[in-house]
């Protein structure tokens, strides 16, 4: 397991700087669309990097990571994409 | 026979027994608690996501919310994350007194979260935002924010009295190193919680 004051120093340099990051794009006026794109691959390497590293992930056997990756994601994904559907469709049909 | 029995029962629930998954069922427990906790949050933010979705407009976060503020807060529990990170270590490698050292660290981090967390809560509410309305236009703003941030604040809350507890036990030298882990596990996850809560609550 890699542990030890430099390698969570580092870790929490990575996280800092991706959240000064992403604090930076909200002054900026980049368009919506890339901001969103920006904002959510920051999020989820933010999300990653705690996971692999501060939660150890990165030495627990595939199938412990796999289980825990993938129930969070595919779960998480279905229960977006439903609900962003039918956000859609009430937004346009209120909108009529 | 009955000595025998209740040392095999014994022996079965300690941390060395490895479960399918290369950990201790504790461990195993603790993670299946994660998944669980993490789709109940999963589940509040794509409610806020239809509620946003379905709403012709929505209150400009930068507007509301003072995001300097929301930095400090998001680096604030970044840092008690890494401290909890270096208590896990430290209690590894044995050393019980830095463990708990690291353990103090993370609650004070912990704390200072609450108390910003507490300011932000006040702030708003003195500016008229309640659970069914806010001056802001969109009155389900007020309930999503309050739902989304005082669940995630509870778990800081009860994240904190594990690790007062845990610093208390290893302090007194009656907690193992696998027991700090597994609270280390629940104190990352309310960090990572907060990564997605800041993001999607406070800049998209």
């Amino acid at each position: 397991m890699k542990t030890g004051a430099k390698f969570y120093f580092s870790t929490w340099g990575i996280l800092l700087a991706l959240t000064v990051l992403m604090l930076v794009t909200e002054y900026l006026s980049l368009p919506r669309g890339f901001l969103l794109v920006l904002l959510a691959m920051a999020m989820l390497t933010k999300a990653s990097i705690i996971g692999l590293n501060f939660m150890h992930l990165r030495s627990e056997k595939q199938i412990l990571i796999w289980t825990v990756a993938l129930g969070i994601l595919i779960t998480g994904a279905i229960l977006f994409t439903l609900i962003a559907v039918d956000g859609n469709y009430i937004l346009h049909h209120s909108a009529q | 026979m009955h000595a025998q029995t209740m040392k095999m029962e014994t022996q079965e629930l300690s941390f060395e027994k490895e479960t399918t998954f290369g950990v201790s069922w504790q461990k195993l427990m603790m993670w299946i608690f994660i998944v669980g906790d993490a789709l109940l949050f999963a589940g509040l933010l794509a409610g806020y996501g239809f509620v946003r979705l379905a709403s012709p407009s929505w209150p400009n976060q930068s507007e509301v919310f003072h995001l300097e503020l929301i930095g400090v807060m998001t680096f604030v529990l970044i840092s008690s994350s890494a401290t909890m990170a270096a208590a896990v270590g430290a209690a590894q490698q044995g050393k019980r007194s830095q463990a708990t050292k690291f353990i103090l660290f993370t609650i004070i981090g912990g704390l200072i979260f609450m108390g910003m967390q507490a300011y932000e809560w006040s702030s708003l509410i003195g500016e008229g935002a309640s659970l069914t309305a806010n001056p802001w236009g969109v009155p389900l703003f007020g309930a999503a924010f309050f739902a989304i941030t005082g669940f995630h604040g509870s778990h800081v809350l009860s994240g904190l009295i594990i690790l007062a507890i845990v610093a208390i036990r290893n302090s007194s030298g009656r907690s193992t190193a696998a027991g700090v882990e597994l609270a280390g596990l629940y104190w990352h996850f309310v960090d990572l919680v907060w990564v997605f809560v800041f993001t999607l609550f406070y800049l998209i």
